[in-house]
């Protein structure tokens, strides 16, 4: 069941208990090590000791990140672990082992998650990889388990792999999660924003201070402003600016008339800092989760910020 | 304590403001502030006669002062139009001009307060608005000139205002007093010689700040000159201004150094390994603003 062609190959791999998992994804790492191809293993904490310690003869060959900190927020997932694996190692086909979605992921994380498995297919189409996506299907809802049989070509269940009969261009499935999000609460402060995105910091950096570090909230700040950038380039404005704080979190949104039609915004790393588009790819760098909710009539960026 | 109070020499700000007697006002007590500092003041515009008779109102001896020299009102034809025509070179050479007299005369400083409704009205040229704003930048940069060009948003569309404001380092409403925190402030430096940035850059001000860039690096013709741009007192950097930055480096080709890593600096660089293990960080290449010295 290892997956060899040349290619891009996508697997979800639906696992049961941790000795299936381990078996599973060890195959796939020493397949790869093999054949020399760079691996990467990201996933979250408890699976990644499990892992460590069953591939320690490996040492080096295989790289680990953890994906509860480099994935936190699953629209960083693809440019800041996945596709900077594959640029780190230009011309070699790389092998990843990307598992997104655990149980603690919230309502709120879970549609940027879909969103990022389904958007794998189209960042990677042509390239040559292969990203292992791990689902615990004892622990996860059915309906997850059913997304992933859309955003992912081919499935490996107990030992076989076979292609996904409901597997769906990647666009307009991720298309399906781009879904409206609750509210503020009422009381939340809020500010209108007309071409000055000085502004909109000052509001963010007063509505935060005390809620979050002075350097997170800078963070925070910075992503604020890169997505006002955004609403006084592409729009006629204006836009509103909305703090607030859930428990554990801080939470700033931004709404404005544009439409952000490209699904892989923010998700493809740009050559390098200076390009255009690394706004919002800076965005997802500096947040917990971002989640975008956009129609041709508006859209909607919600930040988060772990307190 | 007065909306423009914290305004210094050097700093040319956009200042948009409909309420009339708030910018008379304001436009007031700069001008006060300036002639009690010694500087010379130059007020242009249509409200000139107004703004005379404000100071007068205000028991300014206005008389003393213009009569010295060190106060002047004038209209915007001849300073900025000349036969009714707007022509960025001839107004650069004007503000030379003014600045070469008033150094001639002793004073520390000139502040040019210019009420910007001329360029409300149909001229040949007033396009080119945008253009003299932003390389009025450097003429700024000298430390030697302030600048408050005060625009009043009913007479111009939103997209002229746009044009017109990112050619400055920094734009203020009426409704919040000037925070040179919350502003760029750009300065020529002389030892080394370069200039130093201060306060937040970006994407508004990126265009006064390529500007001063483009003329610093023209200012290398001598091919082993070299010139440092401090950035230590940013606190605010966005990826527009990081992008001015980064081609400015490109295109002087080793003759530009980049000094400071500000924590606004390094937070748009280096907060992308988050998570993963050394052993793959070390292999990223970093980009060109990466590697500044401290």
């Amino acid at each position: 069941m290892t997956v060899q062609a040349r290619g891009f190959h996508h697997p979800a791999l639906l696992y049961h208990e941790s000795t299936d998992y381990v078996a599973a994804v060890t195959a796939f790492v020493r397949s790869a090590v093999e054949n020399h191809d760079p691996v990467l293993v990201a996933v979250p904490p408890a699976n990644l000791d499990l892992l460590r310690g069953a591939l320690t003869d490996l040492g080096d060959r295989v790289g680990y990140a953890d994906m509860a900190v480099a994935g936190r927020n699953p629209g960083r997932i693809l440019p800041g672990v996945l596709l900077r694996f594959a640029a780190d190692h230009p011309g070699q086909r790389v092998s990843i082992v990307g598992e997104p979605i655990w149980r603690d992921r919230t309502e709120l994380e879970y549609p940027a998650c879909a969103t990022h498995e389904a958007l794998i297919n189209a960042a990677f189409a042509g390239r040559d990889a292969a990203v292992l996506c791990p689902y615990d299907v004892t622990r996860l809802e059915p309906a997850v388990i059913t997304d992933a049989l859309s955003t992912h070509p081919t499935v490996i269940e107990k030992g076989t792999l076979r292609d996904s009969h409901h597997y769906a261009d990647p666009v307009v499935t991720a298309a399906a999660f781009n879904r409206p999000l609750p509210p503020p609460p009422a009381d939340a402060p809020s500010l209108v924003y007309g071409p000055t995105i000085a502004a909109v910091r000052s509001f963010v950096r007063r509505e935060t201070a005390g809620h979050l570090s002075e350097d997170r909230v800078e963070e925070l700040v910075l992503a604020a402003s890169e997505v006002a950038a955004n609403t006084i380039d592409h729009t006629a404005g204006p836009g509103r600016v909305t703090v607030w704080t859930e428990p554990g979190i801080v939470v700033c949104q931004l709404e404005d008339t544009g439409h952000l039609s490209d699904p892989l915004a923010g998700r493809l790393v740009p050559p390098h800092t200076g390009h255009r588009g690394y706004g919002l790819v800076l965005t997802n760098e500096l947040c917990d989760l971002v989640r975008i909710h956009s129609t041709p009539s508006g859209t909607t960026i919600r930040l988060h910020k772990l307190r | 304590m007065s909306l423009l109070d914290r305004i210094a020499l050097g700093d040319h700000i956009c200042w948009t403001v409909s309420n009339e007697a708030v910018r008379l006002e304001s436009l007031i007590d700069v001008v006060r502030a300036g002639l009690r500092a010694g500087h010379r003041v130059l007020y242009c515009g249509d409200d000139s006669d107004r703004a005379r008779a404000a100071l007068r109102g205000r028991g300014l001896h206005a008389d003393a002062a213009v009569a010295s020299g060190d106060l002047r009102f004038a209209p915007a034809e001849p300073s900025f139009l000349t036969a009714g025509v707007f022509d960025p070179a001839t107004a650069l050479r004007f503000l030379r001009r003014e600045i070469e007299d008033a150094r001639h005369a002793g004073n520390p400083g000139l502040r040019l307060i210019t009420d910007m409704s001329w360029a409300s009205r149909p001229a040949p040229g007033v396009e080119r608005l945008p253009e003299f704003e932003a390389e009025a930048n450097t003429i700024f940069a000298e430390g030697y000139l302030l600048g408050v060009c005060a625009y009043d948003p009913r007479l111009f569309d939103p997209l002229s205002l746009r044009g017109v404001s990112r050619a400055h380092p920094g734009t203020v409403g009426a409704d919040a007093p000037f925070d040179p925190d919350l502003v760029l402030r750009i300065r020529h430096t002389r030892q080394p010689f370069g200039l130093r940035l201060e306060g937040e850059a970006d994407l508004l001000n990126q265009r006064a700040l390529s500007a001063v860039l483009d003329h610093l690096l023209d200012a290398l013709t001598d091919g082993s000159a070299t010139a440092t741009v401090d950035v230590s007192g940013l606190r605010f950097v966005d990826t527009a201004a990081a992008r001015v930055l980064l081609r400015a480096l490109d295109q002087a080709a080793g003759r530009l150094r980049i000094t400071g890593r500000p924590p606004a600096l390094a937070r748009l660089l280096a907060s992308r390994h988050a998570g993963q293990s050394p052993a793959r960080h070390d292999r990223v290449p970093r980009s060109g603003l990466g590697g500044t010295s401290a």
